[in-house]
């Protein structure tokens, strides 16, 4: 009889571990993940904050965030990183690295998922074949002689490590066709302004060498997050800085959704891994499953 | 970073205060010649808003229901994305044009509603003991019209400076602009803010003081008389 209770009982524990082991699994694979908040992303181009996260609700699943919440300035979306708001601001690399070397309380990590890549290219307007396929000839040639990898040390490196690069000042070609570049200058270290008010930054640099090498006055034009979209379209800039996921190395063809109707890519001149930027004391600092 | 780091870095550093008061130039520029400008359209239309010709009352008040009642934002972005996008205007002069017709639209009612309020009775008077129309409204309807409109007039300019916050959205590196940039870079945006706050303040006690400092110098006069 004990020994009939005891293999009785044995069963029943040996059915519960499997039945939990069954529903934890279960859990983990519909979703039923903690959530800690949601995820803060600068506005697309195109996509729209409820595109974007229809798009990726299947993803969101496994997350550890609820949904991407979007914001028009960098300052917006650390402020609310600080009051709560997101647990997570999510940009690229460089950018969360700058965060975290200018703010005690803020971390910088990899995505709670495996993080995606994020390719810096430009958009045109889609009449301006000729000058896209200029611009991308440039960068081809600049990441092959080395110029893009010397100015990543100079404008994103050394930035972050807090030493301060000199004003880019354009070179002025007598006669020759002026372009206008839009920038945010709310994205450091890829685009900002100096404390004397001249753009700065990794993009300004790199448009400025190829303007030179192309024989091209520039101009550049101050235009907020929000507002790239509609100056592009609309003639007041020629060319605005733009990054998407996608691969670095298999450009070509790529869907793009955030790419508005009527634009040309070129080619992608950086490839940078999607970021976080949390608070030091955020439950999300150390819960991380893929990385 | 003790609080005089951060103020240092975010005011003097790399002379970041010369670019914030480019910034409030910029501000004060487009707040002065959208007042100028808006005031006197704001008057015509006013006069428009008062004829006795049905056409132009009617002109003038789907001129002020349309201007007084859209965002300011959405008519600049429609004028520079839209209406003078082909046009070559500086961004800055769009800036001016914008503020000017809103400001228009607010002076004029807040004229009629002066000219309302102040006492026909006097302007009868005067016109019994011969005094022509133009006399009638120079030296007795526009001094009362002007003491009540004042006021309100100078609320009008204190929103104008605070309204022009929104020219960032055209290209123009105006004092919010360079705020917002500020604090790009040196990531204290709450401190940042709260500068530009403080300067935006100052900027309306000035405005308010020059009212106050006219009233004085008229009171002078008067027991000077």
């Amino acid at each position: 009889m004990k020994k009939t209770v005891t293999f009785i009982l044995a069963l029943m524990i040996a059915f519960f571990a499997c039945l939990s082991v069954c529903v934890a699994e279960d859990a983990a694979n519909t979703g039923a993940v903690q959530k800690y908040g949601d995820i803060g992303r600068l506005s697309k181009l195109n996509i729209t904050e409820d595109e974007l996260n229809e798009v990726l609700k299947d993803i969101m699943v496994d997350s550890i965030c609820n949904r991407y919440v979007f914001y028009d300035t960098m300052n917006d979306m650390i402020m609310a990183l600080n009051r709560g708001d997101i647990v997570a601001l999510e940009t690229d690399q460089n950018t969360v690295r700058y965060i975290a070397s200018r703010n005690d309380h803020i971390v910088d990590r990899p995505p709670y998922m495996n993080p995606n890549m994020l390719v810096f290219c430009m958009l045109l307007r889609g009449e301006d074949t000729e000058l896209r396929d200029q611009i991308s000839a440039c960068i081809a040639e600049m990441n092959k002689d080395g110029t893009v990898e010397a100015m990543k040390q100079a404008y994103i490196e050394d930035v972050i490590a807090g030493k301060e690069p000199e004003a880019i000042e354009p070179q002025v070609f007598q006669d020759a066709e002026t372009i206008r570049v839009a920038v945010t200058g709310d994205r450091p270290p890829m685009d900002y302004v100096s404390a004397g008010g001249e753009p700065l930054g990794f993009n300004t640099a790199l448009i400025a060498e190829i303007a030179k090498r192309l024989e091209l006055n520039i101009e550049m034009v101050n235009v907020t997050c929000a507002a790239r979209g509609i100056a592009l379209a609309t003639g007041v800039c020629d060319i605005v800085f733009w990054m998407e996921v996608g691969d670095f190395e298999n450009w070509e063809g790529a869907d793009l959704e955030d790419q508005p109707d009527n634009t040309i890519v070129t080619e992608p001149y950086m490839s940078v891994p999607l970021w976080w930027a949390v608070l030091k004391d955020s439950p999300v600092v150390n819960v991380y499953r893929d990385n | 970073m003790t609080l005089s780091d951060k103020l240092y870095t975010i005011l003097i550093q790399g002379g970041s205060w010369q670019t914030i008061l480019g910034g409030l130039w910029v501000t004060v520029q487009i707040s002065v010649f959208a007042l100028l400008i808006g005031t006197v359209l704001g008057a015509l239309v006013c006069l428009l808003r008062t004829r006795r010709n049905r056409v132009a009352r009617g002109v003038a008040s789907v001129y002020i229901a349309v201007l007084r009642g859209t965002p300011v934002l959405m008519l600049l972005l429609l004028l520079y994305y839209g209406v003078f996008a082909r046009a070559g205007l500086k961004p800055v002069m769009v800036a001016v044009i914008t503020f000017a017709l809103n400001v228009s639209a607010h002076v004029a009612e807040l004229l009629r509603s002066a000219l309302e309020a102040a006492d026909r009775g006097q302007a009868e008077a005067a016109r019994t003991l011969g005094f022509s129309a133009w006399d009638t409204f120079r030296l007795i309807m526009l001094p009362q019209v002007l003491r009540i409109a004042k006021p309100v007039y100078q609320s009008t300019i204190v929103n104008l400076i605070q309204w022009t916050s929104v020219v960032g959205y055209v290209t123009i590196t105006d004092l919010t602009r360079v705020i917002n940039n500020t604090a790009s870079r040196t990531m204290q945006p709450l401190l940042t803010i709260i500068i530009g706050m403080l300067i935006y303040l100052a900027l309306s006690y000035i405005v308010f003081g020059l009212f106050a400092l006219s009233d004085k110098l008229k009171e002078k006069a008067h027991t000077a008389a």
